[in-house]
């Protein structure tokens, strides 16, 4: 096993990394960037260096920092958590220059599923079925509107170096195909400098399920019950659930049969994920992440395999400790992203200090956060700042151990998609497991949230009775050689005033 | 009437109008609509089902279930422009504030021209998404006060536009 490892990322993937990697004896090497040097994640590591500047470029994408970073170091390998370096195969085939092991797939297979069309292409070739398109990328308009004819509208045009969700533009009818063409190019262009395209035959009301996939040496490995992501906002997930409610057994084996043959076909090891779309009973191929993918807690929760610990396992040559006959799993778990987001402001980025941060705790509850009371949510990452994830005997029971545990969960200071989980979780297609990927657009649901709670209600209270005192005519508030009130302090100053008849502090329940 | 109100350290934009029906309060966009009046130990509100008590001293906040610091910046009062002598006509400057830190990816408003309600004024990233800050009126550019590159706070002003 690794005796140093460096963990090339942050917020709450580095410390969930973090977490085994310590458990399992390993010395862990953090790293940050300058918006990052009070940053939690620097707290969850041994050591931790600080590789760049603000922007991904200049620090957690920056490939030649953080080889650096762990040559320096003395790291024998690297970890990459989801993001930035995880599916880049230049930085992995760097990193064998460097001696250095990535904690990850070779470099040929994530060269591979970096290109949809050649992943696709070699999937349909392991006998994967694959969606109704084409295996080439698209010369012309001409060649996009012959092709998206023959299939029969809607079509999807998709960036062949695209990810993410990003890249994607639907086309209902021959009159738009011309204007979505060029959109895509130019949308593709600026996100992956690569203009490619290809079209696939657009599936309306699909299931996205997906199947996680551990292969170690020789590509002997498993798969595991299928995860349903199919809540989804501008194709980002916002809620993951396994196994899904609308797959059966005979489906499920097939499933997990066609991922890990699709994935040993490329040669690939380590952990990935392949996607599929679910629709009208059938399933196809959508892409494979070629990582360990944000929800993979889920999976950890039915299983109890710990699939980082796996992962470090399988680069370092000890193997995988699960086989797949005595792969068991059991209830039902789901996550909901916590993401800094205002769902009342169409999920505006709201970036700030964390005032307050009070996760949910009991049996079946995991909270794998980045962000404590104190900290600062810089504007230059991701919008991820905890995973709420719960398990139960069934789904019935995880969705209510859910909603409990949203309504448990404060955050103050910044505005996060809490409020819309709420409304998520009592909608009655959601309740009965009837999902879809673009559900929450056609039930609108963001216009069901009426309020951020009561905390929110009390801030518009004082708003309001500010506005009539007609305490707004003397001007503004004026520090004078007044020390601002800083997060822990005001803090502590909470829990002072919120104590009285209660052991624990009250909570807020909306 | 607009301003910036910071209570625990948590800081909102505030858009209150005094209507004939009671009061309409924006929260950081979120709309509450009530009433509020004038008691011997203060202000009472009712947003919700039941009034509540609000006590303003100095800078702190006091309601039913403690006390809270407050902060009040940036007013600025729609109703006294109007009024006002040097604004009666019916031009008025209009702030573009940015609604949270970012990085300007993208300037679309030139000084001088034209725009309506909802054109992409620019655009800032924030979080891996780009977001267009759209004009909240129509108008006339009148400064912009950002480049390309440039990194912004929460609440700077990005451009000024003569709305009308």
């Amino acid at each position: 096993m690794f005796r140093r490892l460096l963990i090339a990322n942050r917020g709450e993937i580095a410390i969930r990394v973090a977490r085994t990697a310590r458990a399992m004896g390993i010395h862990c090497i953090g790293v940050y960037s300058e918006a990052d040097r009070t940053a939690l994640h620097r707290t969850a590591m041994d050591e931790s260096v600080e590789i760049g500047g603000p922007l991904p470029a200049q620090s957690y994408l920056n490939a030649s920092a953080m080889l650096r970073a762990a040559t320096e170091t003395r790291a024998d390998a690297i970890h990459p958590g989801y993001g930035f370096l995880s599916e880049k195969a230049d930085f992995a085939m760097r990193c064998a220059e460097a001696g250095i092991v990535f904690v990850g797939p070779p470099p040929g297979a994530i060269a591979v599923t970096g290109d949809k069309v050649s992943a696709r292409r070699a999937m349909a070739e392991a006998g994967v079925p694959v969606t109704e398109g084409v295996d080439r990328v698209l010369g012309s308009v001409d060649e996009a509107r012959e092709v998206a004819a023959e299939i029969g509208y809607p079509v999807l045009f998709k960036a062949t170096a695209g990810g993410g969700g990003i890249g994607m533009s639907r086309v209902d009818g021959p009159e738009g195909l011309a204007e979505s063409f060029e959109a895509a190019q130019s949308v593709a262009r600026a996100n992956f400098g690569n203009p490619d395209l290809f079209l696939e035959k657009y599936l309306q009301q699909a299931r996205h399920v997906e199947v996680q996939v551990l292969l170690g040496d020789r590509g002997v490995g498993v798969g595991f019950v299928e995860r349903e992501c199919s809540v989804q906002r501008r194709h980002q997930k916002l809620v993951e659930e396994t196994p899904s409610p609308a797959i059966g057994t005979a489906v499920r084996k097939r499933l997990r049969e066609v991922a890990v043959r699709g994935l040993q076909s490329l040669g690939y090891r380590n952990a990935g994920t392949v996607e599929f779309l679910f629709h009208d009973g059938r399933f196809t191929f959508n892409e494979v992440n070629a990582r360990l993918q944000v929800e993979h807690p889920i999976t950890e929760m039915v299983t109890g395999v710990d699939l980082v610990r796996q992962q470090l396992r399988v680069a370092s040559g000890d193997g995988i400790e699960v086989s797949q006959n005595e792969m068991r799993w059991k209830g039902h778990a789901i996550e909901c992203r916590i993401n800094a987001e205002d769902p009342l402001r169409n999920f505006l980025p709201s970036p700030g200090s964390v005032v307050d941060f009070r996760a949910p705790a009991g049996a079946q509850i995991r909270v794998d956060a980045g962000v404590a009371a104190g900290s600062t949510v810089p504007a230059f990452y991701d919008p991820l700042i905890a995973k709420l994830v719960v398990g139960g005997s069934s789904r019935d029971t995880a969705v209510r151990r859910m909603l409990q545990s949203v309504d448990a969960f404060e955050v103050r200071g910044i505005h996060t998609t809490l409020p819309f989980h709420r409304v998520l979780l009592s909608d009655r297609d959601f309740v009965k497991g009837n999902l879809w990927t673009t559900m929450v657009d056609d039930l609108r649901l963001v216009g069901r949230i009426r309020s951020r709670g009561p905390w929110e209600q009390q801030i518009a209270e004082i708003a309001a009775a500010v506005a009539a005192s007609g305490r707004l005519k003397s001007g503004p508030t004026v520090d004078l050689m007044r020390p601002k009130a800083s997060a822990w302090s005001a803090a502590g100053r909470r829990q002072l005033l919120a104590g009285g008849d209660h052991a624990v502090p009250p909570r807020r329940r909306w | 009437m607009r301003f910036r109100l910071v209570v625990d350290g948590e800081p909102r934009r505030v858009e209150v109008e005094q209507g004939p029906e009671g009061i309409v309060i924006r929260v950081d966009g979120a709309e509450y609509r009530g009433k509020v009046r004038r008691v011997d130990s203060g202000i009472e509100v009712r947003l919700g089902p039941k009034w509540r008590r609000v006590g303003l001293v100095g800078r702190t906040a006091v309601t039913d279930d403690g006390t809270h610091e407050i902060e009040i910046s940036e007013i600025e009062d729609e109703a006294s422009h109007s009024g006002s002598k040097a604004r009666s006509r019916s031009a008025r400057a209009l702030p573009i504030h940015a609604p949270m830190p970012g990085r300007v990816v993208r300037v679309e408003a030139r000084v001088g021209i034209q725009v309506k309600r909802g054109d992409t004024l620019l655009v800032l990233e924030a979080m891996k998404m780009q977001n267009e800050i759209p004009a909240p009126h129509d108008g006339i550019v009148k400064q912009v006060r950002v480049v390309e590159g440039d990194s912004v706070i929460v609440d700077q002003i990005v451009a000024v536009l003569e709305a009308h």
